[in-house]
């Protein structure tokens, strides 16, 4: 029997309609449970309600259903999600043709080799040459220095100690200030650390003609016919 | 535990500039307003434009929100607008005759092609009709059985959404109820 809308009701419709919808709590809906045993009304429209949300929640699901997935407004409003760039990338690979994959990844290698390469090229030579006490702290290049010099001074004190000229005659040092700017002189102290070195390597005992050639060289002999004069005898 | 951002915050860092933050509720509300505007308006098409609709006048308008109301009943407004606007313009179209075959389409879109054709037709028929009686409720009963039916609100988000009181609720759903209760048998007789 259908109820009219104006129909009289028993008045807990507000009630039948929270019970319909589960919004009563334990008390009300045994309250109103009792109330359905005896009133004829409500249980039919209780009933009737019911099959109606069926056939609602049937257009509704029926017409929503494959919607729950898919976001309505994404058409047009578009939200931007921030992606990771992992995800990005591997997003962009699997959409992407084969030929697409193999070119960028071509591109990745080649890109890496060239980044080593460069890196190589810029990176100093000069790397720490020793570490201190097996720690990793390299020595700086001041001490580099430091160590260098002293090193070649050690050299140079004990390749000259054995062969240091004899003491030399009073004649010889008068003669020394004469020297002309350019020669070679013999003992010069003014001499730079490097010129030092390269002169200890290229010393050796001089022969006899190259002593003589020496000696005019400084004048020590009045002419070239004294090849009998011996000014440096080191032997 | 960081409790959870409320709407009323996010928009407030909509306010101030924060470009993100309506993102954030168009993403909390986008379901429940499809869902309104589908009940409203009967078709998909029709309620994700809609959609899109309420969310940029809401985007538009964000700095008329006062705070008074929650951001919910706010945007619910604006959806409800868009439908009454929606289908103002329909009524036009219907009685010019472009209507008629989007009807067929609409028919069309929710047939499911799992099912007998005996069966298919008779849902068909059940949707249609059921369709046709919510589409013909007033405006506040439409309102009330939409928004328990499709976006499942308590009488209390309804009561807050609507600002009315909660028996109002009731007895509008109550009445929605029975006047689909209604028109149903009329289409089946």
């Amino acid at each position: 029997m259908m109820q009219e809308v104006d129909a009289p009701n028993c008045g807990r419709e507000n009630d039948l309609v929270a019970f319909l919808y589960g919004e009563l709590n334990d008390v009300e809906k045994e309250s109103f449970e009792s109330h359905m045993h005896t009133c004829d009304l409500c249980q039919l429209q209780t009933s009737e309600f019911s099959s109606i949300r069926q056939s609602v929640a049937a257009w509704r699901d029926e017409s929503l259903g494959h919607i729950q997935v898919a976001s309505p407004v994404n058409a047009g409003l578009t939200i931007e999600r921030k992606t990771s760039a992992l995800a990005a990338l591997r997003a962009f690979f699997d959409l992407s043709p084969l030929w697409m994959k193999g070119a960028v990844s071509f591109a990745a290698i080649l890109f890496c080799i060239l980044t080593v390469l460069a890196a190589a090229r810029l990176l100093p030579t000069s790397a720490p040459v020793a570490t201190k006490n097996g720690s990793n702290q390299g020595y700086s290049q001041q001490e580099v220095n430091a160590l260098v010099e002293k090193r070649v001074q050690e050299e140079l004190h004990t390749r000259k100690s054995p062969e240091e000229p004899a003491p030399i005659s009073p004649a010889l040092a008068l003669n020394q200030k004469t020297v002309r700017p350019g020669s070679r002189a013999l003992s010069s102290r003014s001499y730079s650390l490097a010129s030092d070195a390269r002169n200890v390597k290229a010393r050796r005992p001089l022969s006899k003609a190259e002593r003589e050639q020496l000696a005019a060289d400084l004048r020590l002999v009045s002419s070239s016919n004294e090849r009998s004069v011996d000014l440096v005898d080191e032997e | 535990m960081e409790a959870a951002t409320s709407d009323e915050q996010i928009v407030e860092r909509a306010l101030t500039g924060d470009a993100e933050a309506f993102g954030e509720i168009v993403q909390r509300w986008e379901r429940r307003i499809f869902a309104l505007t589908f009940g409203m308006l009967g078709r998909e098409e029709d309620a994700r434009d809609a959609t899109q609709e309420t969310f940029l006048a809401a985007f538009r308008n964000i700095r008329s929100f006062r705070g008074e109301a929650k951001v919910s009943s706010w945007l619910h407004r604006i959806a409800v607008n868009q439908c009454i606007t929606r289908q103002r313009r329909a009524k036009v179209r219907k009685e010019s005759g472009l209507e008629e075959e989007e009807e067929k389409h609409a028919a069309s879109f929710s047939a499911s092609l799992h099912y007998s054709p005996a069966f298919v037709v008779e849902g068909r028929e059940r949707s249609a009709a059921v369709r046709r009686a919510v589409n013909s409720l007033p405006l506040e009963l439409r309102q009330v059985i939409v928004m328990k039916e499709f976006e499942e609100l308590t009488f209390r988000e309804m009561a807050d959404a609507l600002d009315i009181p909660l028996s109002t609720v009731k007895s509008r759903l109550y009445t929605a109820l029975k006047q689909l209760q209604m028109r149903l048998q009329q289409y089946e007789s």
